[in-house]
C-alpha cells in the first residue's frame, strides 16, 4: 500500500504532523454528487491549526454534541470548555479541504444525512481527476491547500494518560463529504499517534449507528467482555 | 534507575526519569495546584505533610507538561502563548485533599484510620502489590507511573495504624505512622478537563472489601468530576461489578452508547 505525500513533512519521517492527501469517492456515488472524483485534503495534527470558531461550526453542521446526553447541556458548545478540551487532548486531528469543494457539495443534494457511518473505502487511490469546472475553480485547484485557506471538514481528538489508556472523542466529518475515507483517515492518524507513544488500550464511545464505522477502522467490542457504563444520575444540589 | 530514552525515534514514555525506590516529586497529576496552598486543608495524623519544595518543583513541571505534551514526539508543537494563558485561568487547579474516612479501634488496642486522599503521593510499588492482591495482570511499572502522573484525578485509600495510647505528636510517632501506612485502595480518572472523563483502575484490597470503601472512592471521584462540570463520565466494568456501579448511579449502555476498543490486526 503506497502512500504519496505531497507537502513538506514536519518532524519524524514516520510521524507527519501535516500532510496533503487525496480522497476519492466510491464509484456508486459518482452520479449523485457534483464533487470531483478526488479532492485534496490537508490533515494536520497540530493544535494550533484548530480554529475554535470553525470547530464549533463543524459541531453544529455534523449535528454533534459535546454532551452525550441532551439533559446535560444545550446544543450550543461552550467555547471556554472547548478550548480547554482541545488543549488537554493529547491527539487532535483536523482535516481541511478547499472551500469550493465543501461549498459545492453543500449546494447539491446530499447523499447522506447525519449518518456518521462509513464503509472502509480505499483512500489509497492517488489518481488525480481533472474536473471540467470553471476557470476560477481550476485556479483554486492549483493553489496549495493549507489550514489557513482550507475549510475544516473533519475532526477527531483523543485524550490519554500517556501510559496505559486513551479515549477517542468527537469524531466527525461534514455529512456531505462522508463516505470518502476521511473519517477512517482521522481514526488511523489518531491510533498511529497513540501507538507511537506505546499506548495500545484505545477506547471509543460510540452510538449504535456509529459502530459499523468504528468496526471498519479496527475497533471491536471489548474482548474481556466489559460493560460500558456512564453516569446518568443528575447532580444533587 | 530506570532510564527513559530521549531520542526521537523511540516510542514514548514520559520524558522524566523516575527514581527507583518511590515515586516522589513528580507524582502529582500534571494539573496539580499551581499555587502554593498553605494548608487549605488540615493535614491529619498519619499523612505526609505536603512539602512546599515539592509543590514548587511541580509548578514548573506542570507548566512544561501543559505546553509540550511529549518531548519525544516532534509532531506535537508548543501551543501559542495566548491560548495557554487563558487555559491556566480556566482550569481550576486540583488541590490535594486528604481526610479520614473511617476510624475504628482494633482488638489489640490499635486504632486504624482509613484515609482518603486525592492528589497525593502513590508509591508505584505499593500499587503493584495491591494489583497483585486483587489478581490483576502485571503492567510495566514505568507505564503505570506515567499513567498515574497524567491522570486527571487519582484517589487513594490508606490505612494507618496507631496505638490508642498516643499522646503528643512527636517525630517518633510520625515516623512510626509512616511505616504503618498501607495502600488499600485506589481509583483514577482520565479526562479532557472539560467534557469527558473515564474512570479506570478501581481497586480495593480484598481484606478491606465489603465495607463501602470502594463505593466511597468512586462516589468522591464522581462528585469531584461533576463539580468541575464534567458531564460525560464513563467506565468499563467487568461483569461482576456492573451491579456495584449501578448502585452508584451508572447505567449500562445508556442510549445505546457502547465502548469499542482498538485491536490491531
Amino acid at each position: 500500500m503506497t502512500e504519496m505525500v505531497f507537502a513538506v513533512c514536519v518532524g519524524n519521517a514516520s510521524l507527519v504532523s501535516m500532510e496533503l492527501r487525496w480522497v476519492r469517492r466510491s464509484k456508486c456515488d459518482d452520479a449523485a454528487s457534483a464533487l470531483p472524483r478526488s479532492i485534496p485534503i490537508f490533515i494536520s495534527t497540530l493544535k494550533k491549526d484548530v480554529n475554535l470558531e470553525e470547530l464549533r461550526h463543524l459541531y453544529s453542521r455534523c449535528d454533534h454534541s459535546c454532551h452525550r446526553f441532551s439533559k446535560n447541556g444545550s446544543g450550543i458548545v461552550d467555547m471556554k470548555k472547548l478550548r480547554t478540551a482541545i488543549s488537554r487532548s493529547d491527539v487532535v486531528v483536523s482535516v481541511f479541504c478547499k472551500p469550493h469543494h465543501a461549498v459545492l457539495v453543500e449546494e447539491s443534494a446530499s447523499v447522506n444525512d447525519d449518518d456518521a457511518e462509513e464503509e472502509s473505502l480505499s483512500s489509497d487511490s492517488r489518481k488525480q481527476n481533472k474536473d471540467e469546472s470553471s476557470l476560477g475553480d481550476m485556479f483554486q485547484d492549483v493553489l496549495p491547500l493549507n489550514p489557513t485557506n482550507g475549510q475544516l471538514v473533519g475532526f477527531g481528538r483523543a485524550y490519554s494518560d500517556y501510559g496505559l489508556t486513551a479515549s477517542v472523542h468527537d469524531l466527525m466529518v461534514l455529512p456531505s463529504l462522508q463516505r470518502m475515507g476521511i473519517g477512517k483517515l482521522i481514526v488511523n492518524r489518531i491510533t498511529r499517534l497513540l501507538t507511537s507513544r506505546d499506548i495500545y488500550d484505545i477506547a471509543a464511545l460510540c452510538f449504535e449507528h456509529e459502530r459499523p464505522f468504528f468496526k471498519a477502522c479496527g475497533f471491536a467490542d471489548d474482548r474481556m467482555g466489559s460493560t460500558t457504563m456512564m453516569f446518568t444520575k443528575s447532580l444533587e444540589a | 534507575m530506570i532510564l527513559i530514552p530521549t531520542s526521537s525515534s523511540s516510542s514514548s514514555y514520559s520524558c522524566c526519569s523516575l527514581p527507583q525506590a518511590s515515586f516522589s516529586s513528580n507524582s502529582y497529576p500534571s494539573n496539580q495546584s499551581l499555587f502554593l496552598s498553605k494548608s487549605a486543608y488540615p493535614i491529619r495524623h498519619g499523612s505526609r505533610k505536603l512539602k512546599t519544595l515539592r509543590l514548587r518543583a511541580n509548578f514548573w513541571e506542570s507548566i512544561r507538561s501543559g505546553f509540550v505534551k511529549n518531548n519525544n514526539n516532534t509532531t506535537q508543537l508548543v501551543e501559542p502563548p495566548s491560548t495557554t494563558e487563558e487555559e491556566d485561568e480556566d482550569t481550576e487547579p486540583l488541590l490535594p485533599v486528604e481526610f479520614t474516612l473511617v476510624e475504628r479501634t482494633l482488638q489489640d488496642g490499635f486504632i486504624e484510620e482509613i484515609i482518603f486522599s486525592s492528589g497525593g503521593e502513590i508509591d508505584v510499588y505499593d500499587l503493584q502489590t495491591l494489583c497483585d492482591k486483587v489478581g490483576w495482570p502485571r503492567r510495566p511499572l514505568t507505564k503505570l507511573a506515567a499513567a498515574l502522573k497524567n491522570s486527571y484525578m487519582v484517589a487513594t485509600l490508606h490505612s494507618v495504624l496507631k496505638p490508642s495510647s498516643s499522646s503528643s505528636e512527636g517525630d517518633n510517632e510520625q515516623q512510626q505512622q509512616q511505616q504503618n501506612k498501607k495502600l488499600i485502595g485506589m481509583a483514577r480518572a482520565t479526562s479532557d478537563h472539560a467534557f469527558n472523563a473515564t474512570i479506570w483502575d478501581v481497586l480495593v484490597d480484598p481484606e478491606y472489601q465489603g465495607q463501602g470503601l470502594g463505593k466511597a472512592l468512586v462516589e468522591k471521584l464522581v462528585r469531584a468530576l461533576l463539580q468541575r462540570d464534567i458531564g460525560n463520565i464513563s467506565l468499563f466494568a467487568d461483569s461482576q461489578v456492573v451491579d456495584f456501579y449501578q448502585n452508584l448511579g451508572f447505567e449500562a449502555d445508556p442510549e445505546g452508547i457502547k465502548g469499542m476498543f482498538w485491536y490491531p490486526k
